[in-house]
């Protein structure tokens, strides 16, 4: 129990950082990660240590967070655009403050579960293996999600407009 | 582009070469193709970049205290208090019904968390622009200060040291409440912004959890932990309140 607890603990840092990306506002980002937290809480005994703790999380929160933009799509978004790209910014030196900002606005641009696939390599360094099991799909469609979510970034931080080459095997 | 031999490397393998997915021996190949395919090498580079890139955003986050609400022995032990309260509410609904009262003064009352909020956040409007009068005891005198709040609220108070936040404490003072006394003490930080933070008595049993209210550009997070409440007030944003309420939060609890 306790054991468990301080586990969970150090995954909290990682999954209120995705769940600030994804959320794109502080607020909103600590409450999905708290609705997780209570959630994965009161389900500790569904946890059997089969994959890693880490990923039993994340599927939690991708669940709550799926549940939460169903919601969402048939009600009005609360949190305004200035909040969101004024602020998702991590200051830093100009040239890269600049591809940020363009990187941020392409991210948003992205359909939820290939920005979803995107996030959770990039962020956390997640193995295919583990991205499938948090957002229940296939290896193949993480991948297929994957890269189609990072070719359309690289795509729109080229300025190109015209639809990716797909090579045929 | 024609004299690729057929089904050798395709764009699942650049991904999954990119992401560590490959054995060695088939990221070797993959390497020796990139030297051979400066198109995809640079399709590998843009991938790479954009990872990295967004790698960093808020990344300081990981760094940060971990605020109470998501420590997740505190939403333990919080889940087992409320399982207790609700058990304990259901038993004295049920008296209640049996005796001829309600149990409502225990176990709702939003009305009372809302005008905590209010005096708290008003208190803090009227007194935080005090430049020479901003507290009855300053916080030379800052035992005698706690100890006479503590006598007036008939509960062992002490000022939080909020130092390592970068307030100081510059006094405090007694307030009236529906008739009984509450306490405010005052802190300050280098830039002179003013924080209060406001204790009064609850009913026994009430335990909330943090909330926030904001009125006229004045932000206050609130709790009751039975037979006390607490309100941290400031003009500031609602994240760095929030941290503060958490120093004051776990100062205060022991």
């Amino acid at each position: 129990m306790v054991d468990f607890l301080s586990e969970v603990q150090d995954c909290v840092p990682s999954l209120r950082r995705y769940a600030r990306v994804l959320t794109r506002n502080a607020d909103a980002a600590d409450d999905l990660v708290q609705d997780c937290l209570e959630r994965a809480i009161s389900r500790r005994l569904l946890w059997r240590r089969k994959g890693s703790l880490r990923a039993w999380l994340f599927t939690i929160m991708h669940n709550v967070h799926a549940n939460q933009v169903r919601y969402r799509a048939v009600r009005p978004l609360t949190v305004g655009l200035d909040d969101v790209t004024t602020e998702s910014v991590t200051p830093a030196d100009q040239g890269v403050g600049l591809t940020l900002r363009d990187l941020v606005v392409s991210l948003e641009r992205l359909p939820e579960e290939q920005r979803q696939a995107v996030l959770l390599v990039a962020l956390e360094g997640m193995s295919y293996a583990e991205i499938a099991q948090v957002t229940d799909v296939p290896i193949g469609t993480v991948m297929s999600r994957l890269a189609r979510g990072r070719e359309a970034l690289r795509g729109m931080m080229d300025g190109e407009t015209r639809p990716n080459l797909r090579r045929v095997r | 582009m024609n004299d690729r031999p057929l089904g050798s490397v395709t764009d699942a393998d650049l991904h999954a070469y990119v992401d560590g997915e490959l054995p060695a021996a088939r990221a070797a190949e993959i390497e020796r193709w990139l030297i051979e395919n400066p198109a995809d090498a640079a399709r590998v580079r843009a991938w790479r970049t954009v990872n990295r890139a967004l790698g960093t955003l808020h990344a300081d986050i990981v760094n940060q205290p971990i605020p109470v609400r998501l420590n997740p022995k505190a939403i333990a032990s919080g889940r087992r208090r409320h399982l207790w309260r609700m058990a304990a509410g259901i038993v004295l609904f049920m008296v209640g019904i049996g005796a001829g009262w309600g149990a409502k003064d225990l176990v709702g009352g939003d009305a009372e968390e809302q005008s905590l909020a209010s005096r708290a956040i008003s208190a803090h409007r009227v007194y935080s622009v005090e430049v020479r009068h901003a507290v009855e005891v300053a916080a030379a005198e800052e035992a005698h200060l706690v100890s006479w709040l503590s006598k007036r609220l008939d509960h062992q108070l002490r000022a939080p040291d909020l130092m390592n936040a970068g307030f100081h404490l510059i006094g405090g003072r007694m307030l009236p409440n529906n008739g009984k006394p509450a306490a405010q003490f005052m802190y300050e930080d280098g830039s002179g912004r003013r924080l209060t933070l406001y204790v009064a008595r609850c009913q026994p049993n009430r335990v909330t959890a943090f909330r926030y209210e904001q009125q006229d550009g004045i932000g206050a997070f609130y709790w009751m932990d039975g037979p006390i409440a607490y309100a941290v007030s400031a003009e500031s944003g609602r994240e760095s309140l929030h941290m503060l309420a958490n120093v004051v939060y776990e100062q205060v609890e022991r």
